[in-house]
């Protein structure tokens, strides 16, 4: 099943900073957005953004990487190229918001 | 007891109305599937289908076949389109989800058909009297739409509390996840009643425990139903207050 565009860019970005390979990289951030409630599939650039915030740099300082913010701040440098058109719109927190008259 | 249970029947057929409407209307506004389908499944399946289905034993044998046939017709197809939102709105790419709506969708359509058969071969049933497997097959497939869209929900929710902790989700909506979960599991609470009735060839209109817990399970299934798609604005209030005092 694809990820989304925003959990791809930040892996990327993870990855290409050298503090961790792929898998680890993929899997430091799928353990940040799960704490967050939010899925790689559907996780937005801007909802990665708070997860860069608040939870990230925890994870990453867990696993020994030195200065976390600096990372995590040039991954969120890397979501702002990322096009927020290509997020999936219907999330059942959109339908569930419409149905109940939010 | 019949007029509790006369009562909460009556009250979850309006408000199934009430809410069928309002999302059908909403769906002519937004052009979106979800509404549909769940407006659809709570006008045919609870706003047209209980009613027949209560008021076949009491038309005359004339009538009471096609009733039946009609009932059972309009109930299973709004189940149906309980698996297909369940599948649409929390696993829409997921084949297993696809795969399983559409088993789901499949084993309502041949119920709903071989009860046709059965009424046409030998007229109206008595369903106090159905064999064991005929219970099953008509009331197994909705414990199991309901039981997945319960936990879908309740997962959901799960995780909505997460995302509200980190200011990424509303209380409302994280709330209504819940709301709708229970609301599933209580459905399943009644079915589960109704088919233990059956398969124990019991009268459900006539045993006063199964009428308690119907009556109990129907109006707090009206509750949740209205409190999910129909909030007044003091509960949403509440709700609000109570998310920002234990995020305080």
């Amino acid at each position: 099943m694809a990820e989304s565009a925003a959990f791809e860019a930040a892996c990327t970005c993870l990855e290409s900073s050298g503090v961790l390979d792929r898998l680890a990289a993929r899997g430091t951030i799928r353990i940040a957005l799960k704490q967050a409630g939010l899925e790689p599939k559907a996780v937005t650039a801007r909802q990665l953004g708070v997860v860069l915030e608040k939870l990230l740099p925890a994870e990453l300082a867990s696993r020994g990487i030195p200065s976390p913010e600096q990372v995590c701040a040039r991954i969120g440098k890397a979501l702002e190229s990322v096009d927020a058109a290509g997020a999936r719109a219907d999330t059942p927190e959109a339908i569930f918001a419409r149905l109940g008259g939010s | 007891m019949q007029g509790i249970a006369a009562t909460a029947i009556g009250l979850l057929v309006v408000a199934s109305i009430a809410v069928g409407v309002r999302l059908l209307v909403l769906h002519r506004r937004t052009g979106a599937a979800p509404e549909l389908l769940l407006g659809a499944m709570l006008l045919l399946a609870v706003g047209v289908g209980y009613p027949l289905m209560i008021a076949t034993p009491r038309v005359s044998p004339a009538w009471a076949g096609t009733l039946q046939v009609i009932s059972t017709l309009t109930v299973n197809t709004g189940f149906s389109l309980l698996f297909v939102f369940t599948w649409r709105v929390f696993q829409p790419q997921a084949a297993w989800a696809r795969a399983l709506a559409a088993a789901g969708v499949l084993t309502m359509l041949v119920s709903a058909v071989q009860r046709g058969i059965q009424v046409t071969t030998h007229g109206a049933l008595d369903l106090n009297n159905e064999p064991l497997s005929a219970v099953v097959l008509q009331g197994g497939p909705v414990i199991v739409a309901y039981g997945w869209t319960a936990w879908e929900s309740l997962r959901y929710h799960g995780m909505m509390r997460r995302r509200a902790r980190l200011g990424l989700a509303d209380a409302v909506v994280c709330n209504r996840f819940l709301l709708w979960g229970m609301m599933a599991l209580v459905v399943n609470a009644g079915v589960l009643v109704n088919l233990v009735a059956f398969a124990k060839h019991m009268n459900t209109l006539d045993t006063p425990w199964i009428l308690l817990l119907s009556s109990t399970t129907g109006l707090t299934q009206v509750v949740l139903l209205v409190l999910t798609f129909l909030p007044p604005r003091s509960y949403l209030d509440w709700v609000r207050a109570r998310a920002a005092a234990q995020g305080a």
